[in-house]
């Protein structure tokens, strides 16, 4: 087995669509590339789709999680780089959701040539308070109790994690997909996965990002407020802020239809680079 | 809010909440509204994260909805309620998606855990020691095995080491004596030959001289050159604290004195103090900034190099396979608009004698330096380039040196 091929199956990267232009969509904490599927047929006839599970999510290769390389955003970072990499991919569109966007803007800051611009859905850079200047929206105690939450949940995660075929009756197509398994499967990579995205600070990296981007936040999203929004904004230079009326952390769940219009929008306006 | 219109499960055993996608409690049951402290008013037009605790609103908005939008339904899902007076309320809760008027509703029965919680506590606490035990164990077993791997490549590269050492040595008495000795031989031979009054040379023999003497001079450069090169390397003093905006400022002075050209025309960012060896950085962009005037474009007035930087965490192991160590390393790029080169050239382009140009004058070593000096600060150096378009230098250096490389 080749590198590319391991990277491909490791990462479980998937890639259809047809364009010239190419949009990375990275998933965030708590879920895995599944939760990407009800936006992403809005742009697979005009631009290629490619999505993927980070090590120790979705269908990725547990083996290859290493407690060192992950133990913070930077092994993440890598696997999107690696994927890159391996996909000889250059100019992308960077589609990242949550922690993703943190993630993405180090690749780009890492290896600029590999962007072409960020979209950023509820991105923050830090999400632990720092009195009196930040406002993150957290203490680290309230990220010691989800830690909690975390773990009590995987005690009978069996039911959480089994892979389930369910109706759907909103789309009955997609049941059979359904059947994988969701988000994370391993508690310890899942408590590790939250501590490295909670107690992120990537506020210093702000400055140094050279490519357009999209900021999209929720109108009430308490993982991302919008003071958030607003400092990510005023700190990241050549970057656009839209507040969607969509509330919660996840629009492109619980709002596909708004998170598309937006993001067709800004992927209709040139490049600035 | 509405009100339940059943007065089963109004007054049942469980709480009982509805809420849309977008958050919005629709209904809820009385059993709830009893045990959270609410009256129903309270609740209406609210979110259904007002009933969590701050943390679970995090889990609710990374585990539970995604679960519930994806799958339908959820069960068993342990959350922590929030009571009106700030209190907590441990709840299992089972939930199902369906069809409404507009949209979905998602609806959830909860039912309160607190003494099953107790058990569970301890559960957990002893599964934490175990798992704490395990861990310590294999990362123990792990750790010993990677040691025992470690001495043996270690050894090997040390006794590897120790040859090439030797060989180098060697090769250098052979480049400061023996190849010297019969050099200067030569060049003495050429003199006498040139000056001997005894000797008189056609016009075409007085060319073969002129030109064994321009090519022994040239050995002889290249020969000083080289053993430079060979015996440069990690100086004995310590790494210190160096100003690049500094060192690259003398290396630009360096430059212009030297080249006689004046209109080098540096734009930078502000560059970061790092810690290294300060004469070997200040060689460093000596080579490159000396590079960027020799390969000018002619038609340009002016040589424009900028320098930007950033700060990125690269990993410290550079070649062990799966160790990772992130730390914190100023990337530099480095950019003119000179006469630049086919990206053909980019693989040798650090070696030795690697010129692109057999016209240009120096000897060939400047970017080997460049990219000994950035590996001795255990960096990285890398170029990209398209003629007529200038060169790229992205060149990584981490900010402290580990005290062990230098013992």
């Amino acid at each position: 087995m080749n590198v590319e091929m391991d990277i491909i199956r490791r990462s479980n990267v998937k890639v259809w669509g047809s364009g010239s232009r190419t949009l990375l969509f990275a998933h965030g904490f708590g879920c895995d590339q599944n939760m990407w599927r009800f936006v992403t047929p809005a742009f697979e006839n005009h631009f290629r789709i490619v999505t993927f599970d980070y090590v120790g999510c979705g269908k990725s290769d547990l083996t290859a999680y290493h407690p060192d390389r992950y133990a913070n955003l930077n092994g993440y970072v890598q696997d999107v780089l690696e994927i890159c990499r391996t996909l000889d991919l250059k100019n992308v569109i960077f589609v990242g959701h949550s922690v993703s966007s943190m993630i993405g803007l180090l690749a780009s800051i890492k290896e600029p040539d590999r962007f072409e611009r960020l979209i950023l859905i509820g991105p923050s850079p830090c999400y632990i308070n720092e009195p009196p200047d930040y406002v993150g929206g957290f203490e680290r105690k309230d990220i010691e109790e989800l830690l909690e939450t975390m773990e009590r949940n995987y005690i009978g995660w069996a039911n959480f994690l089994a892979p389930v075929v369910m109706n759907r009756p909103d789309s009955p197509h997609l049941a059979e997909e359904l059947t994988e398994s969701f988000c994370s499967t391993d508690p310890y990579i899942a408590g590790r996965f939250a501590r490295a995205t909670f107690l992120s600070d990537n506020r210093r990296d702000l400055p140094f990002s050279r490519k357009p981007t999209l900021v999209m936040q929720c109108s009430e999203d308490l993982i991302a407020p919008l003071t958030v929004g607003d400092y990510l904004h005023r700190n990241l230079p050549n970057s656009r802020l839209v507040v969607l009326r969509a509330t919660g952390h996840c629009p492109h769940l619980s709002a596909p239809d708004e998170t598309i219009q937006v993001m067709t929008e800004y992927l209709g306006t040139p490049s600035l680079n | 809010m509405d009100v339940l219109t059943d007065e089963a499960l109004d007054l049942a055993p469980c709480g009982y909440f509805e809420f849309t996608d977008d958050g919005n409690l629709v209904r809820c049951n009385t059993t709830l509204l009893e045990q959270l402290g609410f009256a129903s008013e309270e609740l209406t037009g609210r979110n259904v994260e007002t009933l969590f605790t701050l943390a679970n609103r995090i889990f609710y908005q990374t585990h539970f909805f995604p679960l519930l939008k994806l799958h339908g339904r959820a069960e068993e899902i342990f959350v922590t309620l929030r009571a009106k007076d700030g209190s907590d309320l441990p709840v299992l809760i089972n939930a199902v998606r369906r069809p409404a008027e507009s949209g979905f509703v998602n609806v959830c029965v909860a039912i309160p855990v607190r003494q099953r919680r107790k058990y569970e506590d301890e559960i957990l606490q002893a599964k934490k020691v175990a798992q704490k035990a395990l861990e310590e164990n294999n990362e123990l077993i792990t750790a010993k095995e990677q040691l025992e791997a470690h001495r043996y490549i270690l050894d090997h590269k040390l006794a590897l080491f120790k040859q090439r050492n030797q060989d180098l040595i060697q090769l250098n008495r052979v480049i400061t004596h023996d190849l010297q000795e019969p050099l200067r031989k030569i060049m003495l031979f050429v003199d006498k030959l040139r000056l001997d009054e005894g000797i008189r040379l056609s016009a075409s023999g007085e060319q073969v001289i002129e030109r064994i003497t321009k090519a022994s001079r040239l050995l002889k450069d290249l020969i000083s050159g080289l053993r430079e090169f060979v015996t440069f390397d990690v100086t004995e003093n310590p790494p210190s604290s160096v100003d690049l905006n500094q060192v690259v400022a003398k290396a630009r002075d360096l430059v212009i004195r030297e080249t006689g050209f004046g209109a080098v025309d540096l734009k930078m960012s502000e560059l970061p103090v790092i810690e290294g060896f300060g004469e070997q950085l200040q060689l460093l962009f000596y080579h490159l900034l000396s590079n960027s005037v020799k390969f000018r474009r002619t038609d340009l007035p002016t040589v424009r190099v900028e320098i930007r930087s950033s700060i990125v965490q690269d990993n410290q192991f550079r070649i062990l396979k799966d160790r990772y160590h992130y730390v914190d390393f100023v990337r530099l790029v480095y950019t003119d608009e000179g006469q630049g080169f086919d990206t053909r050239y980019t693989p040798g382009l650090f070696q030795i004698r690697k010129k692109l140009d057999a016209r240009t004058e120096g000897l060939g070593f400047g970017l080997a330096y460049c990219k000994k000096i950035v590996e001795n600060h255990n960096g990285s150096i890398s170029t990209e380039s398209e003629p007529g378009k200038g060169t790229r230098f992205i060149i990584l250096l981490p900010f402290r040196q580990s005290d062990q490389a230098f013992i």
